[in-house]
């Protein structure tokens, strides 16, 4: 297996356990963060497969479908909007939730409504699929308006996850509180600009580090998320522990 | 029943025992290099990092930034 194949594949079984760990939350405490946090880690966990997939088995448009959606569209979304749900509980965060799940069926249909137009026969194993899909897919001008979605759920799950955890932190510093909260939300935060700066840089030409990238991510997001979440020593600080990111 | 208890107005009040606060691994300590210096830098260094990253996606998105 090549390196394209291993980090892609260690990816995965990071985001595995993480989502277990975060889904197990979720059935413990029925808190809706959890639940968004662990659909969107699942989607990210699905797009790393898919990726191994494409480097070790080769083109399949099931696989291809997965990784777009999933992998490259929604995740960042639906993790973010978990670290917005952690922090605001009013009706307008049921509109935008709203907006995301419709917005997610939509991109949904955009990205069946392009699988007939796909071209297989431009698919090379040896590149990764983060910097030949494009010329796997049609251009948005082509009829693939799903490539239209993906920027706004990408802008939105960057500002929610990063900008909440770098927030929560700044709060428990200010403070002086939980320090295992401040680094756990540090962790996070650099681990989620670590995706943000490897897929950007993929989608200016410089692809090489995409996956190292997604790695790198899944294990400081996870190691972030261990910190934040385990139990403080004393209750002393009871009046911040609902603003963090891993509360 | 318990018996009244009988106050002494002479007698010194019994003093409330106080704990002297110890550093807990629940809060930071105010003289920490770490916290104080370090950690602020590098929440305003993510925080550049993702302004910088919104501006690009964003200019990306209104055709301002070249996309491959």
């Amino acid at each position: 297996m090549t390196l394209s194949g291993i980090l892609p594949f260690a990816s995965t079984i990071v985001m595995l356990v993480f989502t277990i760990s975060v889904f197990r939350r979720w059935l413990a405490r029925r808190k809706a963060h959890f639940l968004f946090w662990s659909i969107g880690l699942a989607m990210f966990g699905a797009g790393s497969f898919a990726e191994a997939y494409f480097a070790t088995l080769g083109w399949s448009p099931v696989v291809f479908f997965i990784w777009y959606l999933f992998g490259a569209a929604l995740n960042a979304g639906w993790i973010g909007h978990g670290s917005l749900l952690l922090f605001a509980r009013k009706r307008w965060v049921h509109v935008l939730t709203a907006l995301l799940i419709g917005g997610s069926l939509f991109a949904g249909y955009l990205m069946l409504s392009v699988m007939p137009r796909l071209d297989a026969s431009a698919f090379n194993p040896a590149v990764s699929i983060g910097e030949q899909y494009r010329t796997i897919m049609p251009s948005v001008s082509d009829g693939a308006s799903v490539r239209l979605t993906t920027p706004f759920f990408n802008i939105y799950g960057l500002i929610t996850l990063v900008g909440m955890a770098i927030w929560s932190a700044w709060l428990f510093l200010r403070k002086q509180v939980l320090p295992n909260r401040v680094l756990g939300n540090i962790l996070i935060a650099a681990g989620a600009l670590s995706i943000g700066l490897a897929s950007t840089l993929t989608r200016l030409g410089v692809g090489a580090y995409l996956y190292l990238g997604e790695l790198i991510a899944a294990l400081l997001m996870y190691a972030g998320f261990v910190m934040a979440g385990a139990p403080a020593p004393q209750a002393e600080a009871s009046g911040v522990t609902e603003t963090s990111a891993a509360d | 029943m318990t018996e009244p208890e009988m106050v002494d107005l002479g007698r010194p009040k019994q003093e409330v025992r106080r704990t002297p606060l110890k550093p807990s691994a629940s809060r930071i300590e105010s003289d920490s290099v770490f916290y104080t210096r370090l950690v602020p830098v590098i929440l305003g260094a993510l925080a550049l990092m993702t302004i910088v990253l919104i501006v690009i996606a964003a200019g990306v998105l209104i055709g301002v930034v070249p996309f491959r």
